[in-house]
């Protein structure tokens, strides 16, 4: 990359490469924050995003169709959070304790079928979806080639993205998921049905963190490998509280992840001077440091991973 | 009465998971028989392979440890990961940069280094639960991937050995290097260290009035407070001394099996850490026992994989699903009882 | 025709009734209160009504129609609100949004700005002044209040139950939600008060039906009776005999209070208002009232729990101790034994042992620079296990984990934790709660034994009878503040039961 780094192809091809580096977190980190919003922390995610990668790629691979493979994975997301909820939300369980075994068994899981399936002795690749670049929209500068000149997965990624958006911000649907998270008490004594919606929104956590892993196999890379998430989980996370349980503000900190991910990777190439880890540290610090400050006003569901027992203490 | 049911329930855990371990070989198309005698030759069948066992069992039975010790005083540390490379880049820095010290202070200056510096890092998530409230859950795995990328800049800046180029360190100086027990086998003196860090965290944890404080703030935060046992004390020794354990596995791995510094060289110990505590219940006495069967677990499982095409990861999937089981059984026997009191 | 009848309700928990063959009814347009003392059953059938519990036996007729509601939604969908005393909002949303949550009938969109029309229409209709786009974290308790009702008003009720509305309250706010019931009775809707205090009753109420012990004693026009009456059906037992019979004269002023307050964050009134009091050498002064009244915040603030908002002295004899932690207070001969001894008490995991230890397991005998000496800890164990006649679990004797003892044993624990030959001035506050006949007696008499041996007692309890049969003297809390002391032969049921009622004038307690 001899480009000048002012020049504008720079920058554009930096977006670029930044939106698909986010596209993983934007699809965990949004499943994830409808989860924590209705209280349930789901520390598996890593696992639900491993699972996702390699179900659908197998899918993918086996059936020939990367659509196929798509719903797979978002298939063994949702199996990994459906045993989250059992155990945390009906079961009342520790939900780190639950979420880091089922990380491992994700981990192992995967990695063991996919080592049955390289037993074949096949070539496993897929094909990978194609970029699809929007008509007049691709051609705006800067924006036009990140935003609207990719694949079909992070168009849908981003509409989901207003579709929560709306939902969170003006439908009963949304109030009464958000408002679990904060008081069940109160959502229970209003007559919400805090259990099932817990489950529901734990379902809808692993389908679109399944969602996110596929997004790795299916539109970047067409191949699987051992642990390949290599803590994009956590990263979802973390992109949940900088951007303060809202679907825009995951987004923003997708980016900003994302960005830190294709800046690395550039700067490597161009320059030695400066490691490239300091500059990867920097969404965490910046993570942290958000929890510091908005420590006084937390936006962080009050009832967050305690598990709700109607009458109890 | 309860020791027999005890029993009873782990022995039944294990056949279960020979159930399941049965069936994982057999998918993979393997007999089971064959499957399992190489595991078992995998572990028992060479010196060497057999220390093995106690070489990968030594990081583990410290972040064990670490786990334990914070879980059982309600510190929720994730972060050993992070303190362990913490631990280790503090000794290298000592180690490597302090030439001018005679070998026996350096080393022991290296060790206290270590834990210092992962006993600090830990510190951090425990200030800022104390202090704001925030959950360390999230903070000690945020903390985890700065010390991760810290590591890396240090490999490549002030730390690195300035003849190769690559990310590393220098070699530490053969003199500092831990020592082997045992000619042809990799088992070092980082083991008996472990040991001795077990009994000693038991002995703090059962038989010292800081184990006392701190069990009881684990156990009920308000009568600590009702009784006039500071919470916070309690929290800071322990987040302390659990961070500072994850540092000196960091210490140990480093210099006695890699003897330079670089990335990576973790194994996710930190994070199995966690779940070794849990498996030992957070006694400090059954960590080694649990570090030590996932370690051989490890190495029969890497021997099955070489020669029987057993997938080693089926370890992992046991590991996660007896974690699981677990937290089923809790579930339903709390079930049992809310219909016994109606 | 009643709006409501609920006949013969009966319910019991763990195989003792809280409800027993309870009557009620409400007629539309009218304020009902429900007086009753802590357990008299009130809560438990307001619970029923709402969904909440299922009865065991008996009826209910909503609107001259036989229903039975087996969730707060049913009851709602029914036409019954309820505000209960712990506020069900949501800090983090709007007043509009806790308002709107659960309502069944908004549009899966919500229209957001006729619906905050239709929320100050309401509000101006009542009396019930909100902010639709406040944070209701950032609210009064006054205000949050009136979102509750706000809340229930919203969606077409016909009766509103309140439980307890005015202990959070000032008075002026108070006034105001009296006024808006006043509003709710004209238009049409029926109110049922839960409460105790019945200074409130007498002017605002148009019937009350009083509970006792999970039984209804009367139901009454409050045009037709007055307070002393009420207080008689309301705490109505025969004076005990005491089992506290004078004997030792009260000694020298042991702890005392000063003018002592304690403030709670984010509200106007104190829990504690003022409070001046004396207890002395041999002597136990009960403390009576119904619980909420700022009992809890008296014990903490003496024993050293609380300690940033607490205003005013306390002493224990020549020694001040304001504002020291709780360790020196111990130290100095403090000893306490909390309401919830699982929560507050005890250390429910460990053993009996470890528990006995909780204050003394840094100093000789037990522990040695920092090393615990096994010996001296079992020796003690064993010493109290017999003092106290704690039984075990099954053979495992010092070593059982609390939380396998039953609640008599438990207590037990704590007793012979607290009480230590430099223990001069025990709390026991409601020290009787969830125990048996047997470990009743036992905990009664070991308090009496204390006062014998020159000790001073403070007893808080919500039992009457159990401050009857044990203290010298009695002080009667409400609204955080003593309502009045008297000497126990002075002591009517009908001068108690005002003061706990809030009827008697505000009196200092001073030796």
């Amino acid at each position: 990359m001899s480009d000048n780094m002012l020049s504008l192809a720079f920058w554009t091809a930096l977006l670029a490469s930044a939106v698909r580096m986010a596209m993983p977190l934007l699809y965990a980190g949004l499943g994830e924050m409808i989860s924590e919003r209705s209280g349930v922390l789901n520390i598996g995610m890593e696992g639900v995003m491993l699972c996702g990668a390699f179900f659908s790629f197998a899918a993918a691979y086996y059936t020939g169709s990367l659509w196929v493979g798509l719903l797979c994975g978002m298939a063994g997301g949702a199996m990994i959070s459906l045993i989250h909820g059992l155990l945390c939300v009906r079961g009342k369980q520790n939900q780190t304790v639950s979420g880091l075994a089922l990380n491992m068994l994700a981990l192992g899981l995967t990695s063991y079928l996919y080592k049955l399936m390289c037993n074949t002795g096949a070539h496993l690749q897929t094909a990978v979806l194609p970029k699809v670049s929007l008509p007049l929209l691709s051609r705006l500068p800067l924006l036009g080639e990140a935003f609207f000149s990719q694949d079909a997965m992070a168009y849908i990624a981003l509409l989901l993205l207003i579709v929560i958006f709306v939902i969170y911000r003006f439908t009963r649907a949304g109030l009464s998921l958000s408002a679990i998270g904060e008081n069940p008490m109160a959502a229970d004594a209003a007559g919400i049905q805090v259990e099932k919606r817990q489950m529901l929104c734990c379902l809808l956590g692993g389908l679109l963190g399944g969602a996110g892993g596929a997004y790795l196999t299916l539109a970047q890379l067409g191949l699987f490998s051992d642990n390949m998430t290599a803590g994009r989980g956590y990263i979802a996370l973390a992109a949940v509280i900088l951007g303060r349980y809202s679907p825009t503000g995951v987004f923003l900190a997708a980016m900003l992840f994302g960005l830190a991910n294709a800046a690395q990777i550039r700067l490597q190439a161009a320059t030695n001077a400066i490691p490239v880890q300091a500059l990867a540290m920097l969404p965490y610090l910046i993570t942290l440091v958000a929890l510091l400050l908005s420590s006084g006003r937390s936006r962080e569901p009050e009832a967050l991973a305690k598990p709700y027992i109607r009458g109890g203490r | 009465m309860k020791k027999a049911s005890a029993l009873r329930r782990i022995l039944l855990y294990i056949a279960l998971v020979l159930l399941a371990a049965t069936l994982l070989v057999v998918a993979s198309g393997a007999s089971p028989v064959t499957a399992f005698s190489v595991f078992l030759k995998g572990i028992f069948g060479s010196k060497n392979s057999f220390c093995e066992v106690f070489v990968k069992g030594t990081p583990l039975i410290l972040t064990g440890l670490a786990c334990a010790v914070a879980f059982k005083t309600g510190f929720f540390n994730i972060g050993a990961e992070g303190q362990f490379y913490m631990g280790a880049a503090a000794a290298a820095a000592v180690a490597l940069r302090c030439d001018f010290l005679p070998v026996v202070p350096r080393v022991i200056l290296a060790f206290a280094a270590g834990f210092l510096a992962g006993g600090l890092w830990s510190l951090i998530a425990a200030g800022m639960k104390l202090r704001f409230g925030i959950s360390e859950i999230i903070v000690t795995i945020m903390l985890n991937y700065i010390a991760i990328n810290f590591v890396g800049v240090a490999v490549r800046t002030f730390l690195q050995d300035p003849s190769s180029g690559l990310p590393q360190s220098e070699r530490l100086a053969a003199a500092a290097v831990l020592p082997r027990l045992l000619a042809g086998t990799r088992v070092h003196l980082g083991f008996p260290i472990a040991l001795a860090l077990t009994a000693l965290v038991w002995f703090i944890m059962e038989k010292t009035t800081w184990g006392y404080e701190m069990r009881v703030v684990g156990l009920n935060p308000r009568a600590a407070q009702v009784s006039g046992i500071s919470v916070a004390g309690g929290v800071v020794r322990s987040a302390v001394l659990s961070g500072g354990l994850a540092g000196l596995a960091g210490v140990i791995e480093f210099m006695a099996i890699q003897k330079k510094l670089l990335e990576g060289f973790s194994a996710d110990c930190g994070y199995t850490g966690v779940l070794i505590a849990l498996l030992a219940a957070n006694k400090p006495q059954l960590v080694p026992v649990a570090a030590l069967v996932y370690a051989a677990a490890q190495v029969g499982a890497a021997a099955m994989q070489r020669e029987a095409g057993v997938p080693s990861a089926m370890v992992s999937i046991l590991i996660g699903a007896v974690v699981i089981s677990i937290l089923a059984r809790a579930w339903l026997s709390s079930r049992r009882k809310e219909a016994a009191h109606v | 025709m009643a709006l409501l009848s609920m006949e013969d309700i009966s319910i019991s928990f763990y195989g003792v009734y809280a409800n027993e063959h309870v009557n009620l009814e409400v007629e539309a347009g009218e304020v009902h209160a429900l007086l009753g003392e802590n357990g008299a059953g009130k809560t438990t059938l307001m619970n029923i009504l709402f969904g909440i519990y299922q009865a065991e036996s008996g009826r209910i007729r909503w609107n001259g129609k036989e229903a039975r509601f087996s969730s707060p939604e049913e009851a709602i969908r029914a036409g019954i609100g309820m505000v209960h005393q712990h506020f069900s909002l949501v800090n983090a949303k709007t007043v509009l949004d806790n308002i709107l949550l659960g309502y069944e009938k908004a549009p899966f969109f919500l229209p957001r700005k006729k619906l905050r029309r239709q929320v100050l229409e309401l509000s101006d209709r009542y009396g019930l002044k909100v902010d639709p786009d406040a944070l209701v974290g950032d609210l009064s308790i006054g205000e949050k209040q009136r979102v509750e009702i706000l809340k229930a008003l919203f969606r077409d009720i016909q009766l509103l139950i309140l439980d307890e509305p005015t202990a959070v309250l000032t008075p002026g706010e108070t006034d105001q939600l009296f006024q808006v019931l006043r509003q709710l009775k004209q238009k049409g809707f029926a109110v049922i008060l839960i409460t105790h205090r019945m200074s409130e009753i007498m002017g605002n109420a148009d019937r009350v039906t009083v509970l006792r012990d999970g039984k209804c004693v009367g139901t009454l026009r409050t045009a037709d009776t007055d307070a002393q009456a009420l207080s008689r059906l309301m705490v109505g037992r025969d004076l005990t005999p005491a089992a506290n019979d004078g004997g030792e004269a009260a000694g020298a002023p042991l702890l005392k209070m000063e003018h002592v307050s304690v403030y709670r964050s984010g509200r106007k009134r104190p829990a504690l208002e003022d409070v001046t009091l004396t207890v002395r050498e041999s002597e136990i002064l009960g403390v009576a009232g119904v619980e909420g009244n700022g009992q809890k915040e008296l014990a903490e603030a003496i024993v050293g729990i609380r300690r940033r908002r607490v205003k005013g002295r306390i002493h224990l004899k020549d020694q001040e101790l304001t504002g020291t932690p709780v360790l020196e207070r111990t130290r100095s001969g403090m000893a306490y034994v909390p309401d919830d001894r699982q929560h507050d008490a005890l250390v429910t995991a460990m053993d009996i042992g470890d528990n006995l230890l909780l204050h003394d397991y840094s100093r000789a005998p037990f522990s040695r620079r920092r090393v615990f000496r096994r010996a001296a800890i079992q020796q003690n164990a064993q010493a109290a296990m017999e003092d106290y006649r704690i039984r075990s679990a099954g053979s495992l004797g010092a070593k059982s984990p609390v939380r396998l003892l039953s609640g008599g044993n438990q207590q037990k624990v704590v007793l012979a934790r607290e009480i230590t030959p430099e223990a001069r001035f025990i709390v026991a506050s409601q020290p009787t709660r969830g125990l048996d006949v047997s470990a009743t007696a036992f905990v009664r008499e070991k308090l009496l034994e204390q006062k014998r041996l020159g000790k001073g007692v403070l007893l808080i309890s919500a039992d009457l009878e159990e401050i009857l049969a044990l203290s010298d003297r009695i002080a009667v809390m409400y609204n955080g503040s003593i309502a009045g002391v008297l000497d126990r032969k002075d002591a009517t049921m009908e001068n108690l039961g005002l003061m706990m009622g809030g009827m008697a004038g505000r009196k200092e307690a001073i030796a």
